[in-house]
């Protein structure tokens, strides 16, 4: 098995498996109490979105080679959320290159350098920062591709809108708290299980 | 403690000078546009000075919102507005340090880059927090993103532009400014 289909493989599994978690979780009536969601709706976010620490993680791990594994995953789930055609591949398209754009965006400033997450030692404090730079990409591109050119009467056809403002108070401390949950579970359960050897290297 | 207010002074009236832009700019309509100097000026001030001239950046803020906005009628909203204001680089400057991908303390030692991000995160801070704020108080939904953005896209502007200029063609000035008022 080549090892790029090999890194298809984890990533969709990685990313898949993180989803599924994460829906489950949503639909749990304990989950639905704390965050005071009923029930699904574009325009408020999910408190702990773990989705988007998934993302980081396989960039983290397999840089632009985790793009197909992710672009198929986030399009599954786009079509699952059953979104409008034009949220469908905006949605998609900001899932996918999200997190690669605010990796590669905090190299280029020479603010950090992830290209041996895993083999050495990458502080903490740059994760953080990498976590909370990819929630506002991710929660501002959203944002911006909902509320460019809305048509309300449709919208509110469609589901109840509750406006930009929850839109945004939901969404960006749900990317936060979520990212950084993920990642750092990841890391702690990474180094306890020493799941570096599942790595796929060449 | 006499540098911490003479720091704060200075602060005030460089911040003041970029609110001051709201005259010309005002001059040739384009009043509306005076924020994209005034954040540059205010960015200007926390990389020289750090965090401890936060008390000078607001009550500048809060001289243009009572004596020269609109904002005057509701003094809450101003001093509100005034806060967010000035905290958004400081907040930003904090999570930089914090982290460790950045230390905005050192001037000397600092790559442009970092200020350019900086800058961006500041931008975004700021637009974000004055966007929901203000969306208390009307009716934003149907031009959210642009308005957003234009905030944003000015913000940046803004900030670079001032900070450019300044680093790039005045480092003499820049020196002699740190040089007289002992920065650090």
């Amino acid at each position: 098995m080549s090892s790029s289909f090999k890194i298809f493989i984890q990533v969709f599994l990685i990313v898949f498996l993180t989803y599924f978690f994460w829906n489950t979780l949503i639909h749990l009536p304990e989950y639905q109490f704390i965050s005071g969601n009923s029930e699904w709706n574009i325009t408020v976010g999910s408190m702990l979105y773990l989705p988007l620490g998934s993302w980081i993680l396989v960039y983290l791990l397999y840089r632009d080679r985790a793009l197909i594994g992710l672009f198929t995953v986030t399009f599954m789930a786009a079509v699952y959320y059953d979104l409008e055609e034009h949220l469908m591949i905006g949605f998609t398209l900001i899932n996918t290159f999200g997190p690669m754009i605010t990796i590669h965006l905090l190299e280029k400033f020479h603010l950090a350098d992830f290209k041996n997450f895993g083999v050495e030692r990458i502080p903490l404090g740059h994760v953080l920062f990498l976590t909370f730079t990819a929630s506002f990409i991710n929660t501002l591109s959203k944002f911006t591709i909902y509320y460019w050119d809305i048509d309300y009467s449709h919208a509110n056809s469609i589901w109840d809108d509750q406006g930009a403002i929850k839109f945004l108070t939901t969404y960006l401390p749900g990317d936060i708290i979520g990212s950084t949950v993920f990642i750092f579970i990841a890391i702690l359960l990474g180094k306890l299980f020493k799941l570096q050897k599942l790595r796929v290297t060449d | 403690m006499t540098e911490f207010i003479r720091n704060n002074l200075i602060t005030y009236l460089i911040v003041m000078l970029g609110i001051a832009f709201i005259f010309p700019l005002g001059a040739l309509e384009l009043g509306r546009e005076y924020y994209v100097i005034a954040f540059g000026a205010k960015i200007l001030v926390f990389l020289l000075y750090g965090v401890s001239i936060l008390p000078a950046v607001v009550l500048a803020k809060l001289t243009y919102m009572l004596f020269i906005s609109d904002v005057s009628a509701d003094p809450t909203m101003a001093v509100h507005l005034s806060m967010i204001s000035a905290a958004m680089p400081a907040i930003a400057m904090y999570a930089m340090n914090f982290t460790g991908v950045s230390n905005l303390r050192d001037l000397s030692q600092l790559d442009f880059r970092h200020i350019v991000f900086f800058i961006g995160l500041t931008s975004i801070l700021s637009s974000l927090t004055k966007f929901i704020y203000m969306s208390n108080f009307m009716a934003l939904d149907h031009q959210a993103a642009q308005f957003l953005l234009q905030y944003i896209s000015g913000h940046l502007i803004g900030g670079i532009l001032i900070v450019y200029l300044v680093v790039r063609f005045s480092p003499q000035i820049l020196s002699f400014i740190s040089r007289i008022v002992s920065v650090k």
